[in-house]
C-alpha cells in the first residue's frame, strides 16, 4: 500500500511538469514574426506646437508625412502617400499640416497634426509634368495658398473649407511665395530659364500688381528671402542684394563676403562668414547691423525655432565627429541661453546634416530645448538638450539589397584535454567534466542565458529560425538584424564620407561552416574627381569588420577605376579561405576578379568551362545580351558576345523574372492522378522577360518571353491583350523550380460595339480589367512518363519544353511577389504577394497550378489534387500573413530556408520592414501546438505503470500456482464446500 | 490440442485388418473381389492400394479447404474499398500472411497422410495443389495491393530514386547597372 501512494506521488509530480513544458510550448509559438514601420529620411522636418504641445513633424524622402513621438521612439502617426505621389512641401497652420503633393494631379491636402486624419483636399488637375520640384505653401490667417508647378497659385479659405481662387501666372518658374502684411500683397519670386529674378506682385483677389525680371544677380533660388517689405537675395559671390517691391532693381548692400545666408525672422538674417563665423543680423533698407555673434568658429549648421513671442537660433557644430556643440541665442534678446554638447556616433551614422530646434516650456517655467537632427547615413535622432532620447534607423528606408546569412554550426569548446591527452585518466574525467556542465547549461543555464549577449545571438538555434539579416542601403549602411528578437547585432556606415556613394548588391561570398564565418561582398559606386569608380568591400558578416584574407596579398577591400556593367559570383573559390571570386565586369570586353590572382586565372583555365553572363537592358530598355568569359591562351580573360537579342522596337522591358538564390528540387516530375510523371524541365537559365509595347484597341499588350540565356533562342512566347502596368502595379515575374508566375495589371478589353462578330465578342468579354496573375509550368515532355535520356542538359542540345499556363485574377493590385524555399523542397511552395492594402498575401499552390482543369474533374485529377478552374483566386482571410498589421511601400519580397524542412523565412522590405514564418505544408516535422502532450505523457506514465504492476502480479501468481498456495479467499470458497 | 475424435490416418494398422478379415462382423458384405481371390498377399496389396487412395482423395480435401478462404477474402477485399485505412491495411496484412503462413506449414498438413516407410511420392499433387492454391490467394492479396496503389509499378514510385540532370552550363548576370 506504501508503495502505491509513492507511485501515485511520482505520477502527480510528473503532471506538474507536464503543464510546466505545455506553458513554455504555447509562450514560445506567437512570437514568430516581427514588423518595423519606417517613415524615410526626412527632407523637411521642424516642431509644430499642435494644441500646445510640441510635435515632431517630418515630411520624407518616401513620401511619408509624419508626427514622431517626443518621447519614444514610436510614430504617432503617418501617412504614407501613392507610390506616384511627390511630397514637395510641407507647412504649419494652426493645429494643422498643410502639404502639398504632385501626381498627375496638384494635391493640397490638411491633415490634423493630432491624428493624422485627413482634414481637406484640394485637387488641381494638370495636363503637363513640368517643374513640380517648385512648389510653395503660404499660410496667412485663415488663408491658404499654395504654389503648384511654378505656375499657379491656389487660394484656399480655411473657414469656409473652399477653395477661393486659381490665378495663372505668365511664367512658369516661380517657387517661392512671400507675404507683404503692409500692403497685403503676395510676392512670388522665382529663377526662369535664363537665370533672372522673377517677381510678381498678385493682390488678395489674384490681379497682377506688378511683374519684373532682374538680371544683373547670379543667385540660387534657395537664396531668396523677404523680410516683409523688401526682397533679401544672396548672389554666387557672397554679395547680399535688396529688392524693394515697387523698385525694379537690386541693390547691393555693403559687407563682408559671406558663404551662407539664413533667415531668421522678418530683417533678422543669420550670416556666415569666412572662418565659419556666425553672425546674427538685421538687415535694413541700406545697411547691414551686426547684434550677436555665435561664440563657436567651427562648421556648423543654423536651425531656427519661431514661437509667437521667443525666436531661438542654434548652431550646431560638425567639425567634430563624435561630439557637437549646440549654441542657442534668443534672436529677441540678442543673448546667448544655452550651449551645450550633443553626442554623435561618427562611425556609425557619419556627419550630422540637417538639424531642427525645439523650445518648450516646464511647467515650472524653464525653457527646454530639443534638437533633432538628422546624419549623412539617413538615420534620425531626437536629444533633449544633451541627452539622446532615440534613434531611429531610418536608412532602412532605402534598401538596395537583402541577404539572409545562416548562422554556423555551433561549436562547442571542446577542451584540449579530451582531443589529445595521452593520459586515459584525464581524458575520461575531463570528458565527464565537459558532459556534466554541458548538462547543467541545458538544465539551469540556457534559460537565463538567452538573448543575453551579441554571443548567443551568433549561434545557430535547433531549427534554424535564428539567422542573421543584413540590409545594404543606398547610402552605403550595413546593418545586420538578428532575425529571433529583431535586434541590431552590428550597424557599419561604408558611405562615409565617400562621394557619391551608391550600394549596388550584395553578395554572399562565403556561406557558414563550422569554422569558416560567413563573408559578404558589399559592392558599390562612388565618385572621385568626377569619374565613376567602383568599390568592393569584405565583410565579415558576424561581427561587421573587414575580413582579412590568410593570403596577405589581397585587399579585404579594393577600388577600381571604373563604373562596373554588372557583377557575379562564379562557383570557383579562393583556395585558402574558400571564399568565393567575386566578377566585374567593366566593358564588354574587360573583367576583372575579385580576388585576383594568378592562381584564381589557373583555376579558372583549368575548370574549362565557359561563364556565361548576361548583360541586359534595364526596365524600359528593349535589348537582352549574352556573352561567354573564358581565360585564353594567354592566360587572359576573354569576353566573346554570343547573341544579341533586340525585341520589336515598340516594346520595351517591364520586367525579369526574379529567383530565389536558394532553390532546391525535391521531385524531378509532377506525380499524375494515375501515378504517371511528367518530368520538369528543369533549365536553370531560363529568364522570363516580360515587355509591354502600346496597342490601339486594347491600351497595351502585356508578352511573356521565356529565354534561355546560354544560347539566347526564345523557348516560349505568349502575349497578354491589355495586359500592362499602372503606377501601382508594375508587372513582377517570380520564378521556381519549374514554375513562373507573372503579375500585371490587365486594363480590360475595350466596348464591344454592334458591327463585330459574335466571335470577337466573346473574346473580348473574356478580358477583365484588373490585376492578373499567369502561371506557367514547363515539362519535359508533354507524354507522361517520357523523358530526355540524357543525364546531363546542356543548352546546346534541342529540347523543347511543354509548358502549360492558366491566368487568374486577383482582387486586388500586387505590387511585389516572392516565393518560399525550404531546405530540401519537398515542402509545396507559397507565393507571397504584397497588396496595394499594404497586406502579405500568402497564394497556396492549389490555386496557383497551371494544370487547373477547366472541364469537371475526373477521378485522376482529384488524386493529383487539382481543383476545377476558377478564374478568381480567393482571398481567405486566414492568408493575409502580415494579420492587422499596415506593411506598407513593400517593394520586395525575399525568403530562405530554416533547417526544418517545412519552414521559410519571408522577409519583404520597401518602406517597412516584415519578417515572419512560413510552413506553406503546415508544420508536418514538427508536432502541432494542439498536440496534446500531456495525454501522451499520461498514458505513457500509465502503461508502464501497469506492464510494472502486471508483471509483478503474474510473478507471484506463477509462484503461488508452482506452490500451490492458494489465497485466503479461495480458501475459504474451498472450506465452504 | 487434438480432438479424440480426429482420425489420424497413420495409426491405422492395416496388418490388423487383414486378421479381421477371417471373421467378419455381422452385415460385413464380403466383395466378389475378395470372395473369389482369397490369395492374402494379393488381398494385403489391394487393401493398401485402397488405403493410399483414401489418403490421397484426403489430401485433396485437406489441399481444397484452402480454396474456401479464397473466397471470403475476395468478398472481404471487395467490401473494404481501395483507400487506405486500418480495414484496408488489416485485410491486406490478411492475404499475405495466411497463404504464407499455409506454404511454411504444408509439409506439417499432410503428416498425417505420410507412410512409416517414407515412400510418400502419392503425396506430391496434393501438395502441389495446396501450394498452388495458397500461391493463387497471395495473388489476390497482391492484386488487392495494386488497386490499392502500393505496388512500385509506376514512374511515379521510382521517381525519387532517379538522379537529377547536371546541368553543363550556368548563365550569371542580369540587368546593367
Amino acid at each position: 500500500m506504501y508503495k502505491n501512494k509513492y507511485l501515485s506521488l511520482i505520477f502527480f509530480s510528473i503532471l506538474l511538469f507536464v503543464n510546466n513544458v505545455f506553458a513554455i510550448y504555447k509562450d514560445q509559438a506567437g512570437v514568430i514574426d516581427w514588423y518595423q514601420a519606417l517613415v524615410g529620411t526626412p527632407k523637411i522636418s521642424y516642431f509644430q506646437k499642435i494644441v500646445g504641445r510640441s510635435n515632431l513633424i517630418v515630411g520624407t524622402e518616401k513620401n511619408v508625412i509624419a508626427n514622431l513621438n517626443l518621447r519614444a521612439n514610436t510614430i504617432n502617426w503617418r501617412q504614407v502617400l501613392k507610390p506616384d505621389e511627390k511630397l514637395i512641401n510641407l507647412a504649419p497652420f494652426d493645429n494643422y499640416i498643410i502639404s502639398l503633393s504632385e501626381s498627375k494631379t496638384s494635391n493640397v491636402r490638411i491633415w490634423n497634426g493630432q491624428n493624422g486624419y485627413l482634414f481637406g483636399e484640394y485637387i488641381l488637375e494638370q495636363g503637363s509634368n513640368e517643374n513640380i520640384e517648385n512648389g510653395d505653401i503660404l499660410v496667412h490667417n485663415n488663408y491658404i495658398y499654395a504654389l503648384v508647378r511654378g505656375k499657379t497659385v491656389l487660394k484656399i479659405n480655411n473657414l469656409t473649407k473652399s477653395q477661393e481662387g486659381k490665378y495663372q501666372l505668365n511664367d512658369n518658374y516661380y517657387s517661392k511665395l512671400f507675404y507683404n502684411e503692409q500692403l497685403n500683397e503676395i510676392v512670388i519670386a522665382g529663377k526662369n530659364k535664363k537665370d533672372q529674378l522673377i517677381v510678381t506682385i498678385i493682390d488678395n483677389n489674384g490681379r497682377i500688381v506688378n511683374e519684373k525680371s532682374i538680371s544683373s544677380v547670379k543667385f540660387e533660388i534657395s537664396n531668396a528671402f523677404f523680410t516683409g517689405k523688401n526682397l533679401i537675395i544672396k548672389d554666387f559671390e557672397g554679395k547680399i542684394y535688396s529688392i524693394e517691391s515697387n523698385k525694379e532693381f537690386a541693390k547691393s548692400l555693403i559687407y563682408k563676403d559671406i558663404k551662407e545666408l539664413v533667415h531668421v525672422n522678418g530683417d533678422l538674417f543669420i550670416v556666415e562668414i569666412n572662418n565659419n563665423k556666425n553672425i546674427l543680423v538685421k538687415i535694413n533698407d541700406n545697411s547691414i547691423e551686426e547684434l550677436k555673434s555665435f561664440e563657436s568658429v567651427e562648421d556648423g549648421i543654423i536651425s531656427v525655432f519661431t514661437n509667437d513671442k521667443d525666436i531661438y537660433v542654434s548652431k550646431t557644430t560638425i567639425s567634430n565627429n563624435n561630439s557637437s556643440l549646440v549654441e542657442i541665442i534668443n534672436a529677441n534678446t540678442k543673448e546667448t541661453i544655452k550651449v551645450f554638447e550633443i553626442k554623435n556616433k561618427f562611425t556609425n551614422n557619419g556627419r550630422i546634416v540637417k538639424v531642427s530646434l525645439d523650445s518648450y516650456r516646464k511647467r515650472d517655467g524653464t525653457i527646454l530645448y530639443r534638437i533633432f537632427t538628422v546624419t549623412q547615413d539617413g538615420s534620425i535622432h531626437l536629444y533633449k538638450e544633451e541627452n539622446i532620447v532615440w534613434d531611429r534607423e531610418e536608412s532602412l528606408a532605402n534598401i538596395i539589397d537583402l541577404k539572409f546569412i545562416s548562422l554556423p554550426e555551433i561549436t562547442k569548446n571542446i577542451p584540449e584535454a579530451i582531443v589529445n591527452s595521452s593520459n586515459i585518466f584525464t581524458q575520461i574525467t575531463s570528458r565527464i567534466q565537459y558532459q556534466f556542465t554541458s548538462i547543467k547549461d541545458q538544465i539551469f543555464g540556457k534559460n537565463k542565458k538567452e538573448y543575453s549577449g551579441i554571443e548567443d545571438i551568433l549561434k545557430r538555434d535547433v531549427y534554424g529560425f535564428r539567422q542573421l539579416l543584413l540590409f545594404y542601403t543606398k547610402k552605403g549602411k550595413l546593418i545586420c538584424i538578428e532575425t529571433l528578437t529583431k535586434k541590431t547585432v552590428w550597424t557599419r556606415f561604408i558611405g562615409k564620407d565617400i562621394d557619391g556613394f551608391e550600394g549596388i548588391k550584395l553578395s554572399n561570398i562565403r556561406s557558414s561552416a563550422v569554422q569558416y564565418p560567413p563573408v559578404v561582398a558589399a559592392i558599390a559606386t562612388f565618385n572621385d574627381n568626377d569619374e565613376e569608380h567602383t568599390a568592393i568591400f569584405s565583410i565579415d558578416a558576424t561581427t561587421g569588420e573587414d575580413f582579412n584574407y590568410t593570403n596577405k596579398n589581397i585587399p579585404s577591400s579594393m577600388k577600381y577605376p571604373f563604373k562596373l556593367l554588372q557583377t557575379f559570383r562564379l562557383s570557383i573559390n579562393e583556395k585558402q579561405d574558400k571564399i568565393r571570386i567575386t566578377a566585374i565586369i567593366k566593358s564588354e570586353n574587360e573583367v576583372e576578379f575579385y580576388p585576383s590572382t594568378q592562381e584564381i586565372l589557373d583555376t579558372i583555365k583549368e575548370e574549362e568551362k565557359p561563364i556565361f553572363f548576361n548583360l541586359n537592358d534595364k526596365i524600359e530598355g528593349n535589348t537582352i545580351r549574352g556573352y561567354k568569359l573564358y581565360i585564353n591562351d594567354e592566360k587572359k580573360p576573354q569576353i566573346d558576345l554570343l547573341y544579341k537579342k533586340v525585341f520589336p522596337e515598340d516594346e520595351i522591358i517591364v520586367s525579369y523574372g526574379f529567383k530565389e538564390p536558394y532553390d532546391n528540387v525535391a521531385s524531378l516530375g509532377k506525380v499524375l492522378g494515375n501515378r504517371n510523371v511528367l518530368y520538369k524541365y528543369l533549365n536553370p537559365n531560363v529568364l522570363a522577360v516580360a515587355t509591354i509595347k502600346p496597342d490601339e484597341i486594347y491600351t497595351s499588350i502585356l508578352t511573356v518571353y521565356l529565354i534561355d540565356t546560354v544560347k539566347g533562342s526564345i523557348i516560349h512566347h505568349s502575349y497578354y491583350e491589355g495586359g500592362g502596368e499602372t503606377t501601382i502595379m508594375k508587372p513582377k515575374i517570380v520564378q521556381y523550380e519549374n514554375m513562373i508566375i507573372c503579375t500585371f495589371w490587365n486594363h480590360g478589353a475595350p466596348l464591344t460595339t454592334e458591327e463585330q462578330d459574335k466571335e470577337t465578342k466573346k473574346l473580348r468579354k473574356n478580358i477583365k480589367k484588373g490585376s492578373q496573375i499567369v502561371v506557367f509550368e514547363l515539362y519535359e515532355n508533354e507524354i507522361e512518363n517520357q523523358k530526355d535520356t540524357n543525364q546531363e542538359f546542356t543548352s546546346y542540345n534541342y529540347l523543347q519544353p511543354y509548358i502549360v499556363s492558366k491566368a487568374y485574377i486577383l482582387d486586388n493590385a500586387i505590387t511585389s511577389i516572392g516565393v518560399t524555399t525550404t531546405r530540401n523542397g519537398i515542402a509545396n511552395r507559397e507565393v507571397i504577394v504584397s497588396l496595394d492594402n499594404n497586406e502579405l498575401y500568402g497564394i497556396h499552390s492549389v490555386f496557383l497550378n497551371a494544370r487547373r482543369k477547366i472541364s469537371p474533374l475526373t477521378n485522376e485529377d482529384k488524386q493529383e489534387g487539382l481543383i476545377q478552374y476558377r478564374p478568381g483566386i480567393p482571398i481567405t482571410p486566414k492568408s493575409i500573413i502580415s494579420y492587422n498589421l499596415p506593411v506598407t511601400g513593400i517593394e520586395a519580397i525575399i525568403s530562405n530556408p530554416a533547417n526544418l524542412e517545412s519552414t521559410s523565412l519571408v522577409a519583404a522590405y520597401g518602406l517597412d520592414i516584415f519578417l515572419t514564418r512560413r510552413s506553406p505544408s503546415n508544420n508536418f516535422d514538427i508536432l502541432s501546438d494542439s498536440f496534446n502532450k500531456p495525454i501522451l505523457v499520461i498514458t505513457m506514465a500509465a502503461v508502464i505503470i501497469g506492464t510494472i504492476y502486471s508483471s509483478k502480479k503474474i510473478k507471484d501468481n506463477d509462484f503461488k500456482k508452482a506452490w500451490k498456495i492458494k489465497s485466503a479467499k479461495k480458501e475459504e470458497k474451498d472450506k465452504a464446500k | 490440442m487434438e480432438s479424440k475424435w480426429n482420425l489420424n490416418y497413420k495409426t491405422i494398422d492395416t496388418s490388423n485388418r487383414i486378421k479381421a478379415s477371417s471373421a467378419t462382423p455381422a452385415g460385413f458384405v464380403v466383395t466378389k473381389n475378395e470372395k473369389f481371390n482369397k490369395n492374402p498377399e494379393q488381398q494385403q496389396a489391394k487393401d493398401e492400394n485402397d488405403l493410399k487412395k483414401l489418403k490421397v482423395k484426403r489430401a485433396y480435401e485437406k489441399a481444397f479447404n484452402s480454396v474456401k478462404g479464397i473466397f471470403m477474402n475476395v468478398v472481404m477485399m471487395f467490401m473494404s474499398g481501395n483507400s487506405i485505412n486500418q480495414f484496408t491495411i488489416i485485410i491486406v496484412g490478411m492475404l499475405f500472411s495466411n497463404p504464407i503462413k499455409a506454404l511454411k506449414q504444408t509439409n506439417e498438413v499432410f503428416k498425417e497422410f505420410e507412410e512409416e516407410d517414407g515412400d510418400n511420392s502419392f503425396l506430391l499433387k496434393p501438395k502441389l495443389t495446396y501450394i498452388a492454391l495458397s500461391i493463387a490467394q497471395l495473388l489476390v492479396g497482391i492484386y488487392k495491393c495494386s488497386s490499392l496503389g502500393v505496388l512500385p509499378t509506376t514512374t511515379s514510385d521510382w521517381l525519387t530514386f532517379e538522379q537529377p540532370k547536371t546541368f553543363l552550363e550556368s548563365a550569371h548576370g542580369g540587368t546593367v547597372f
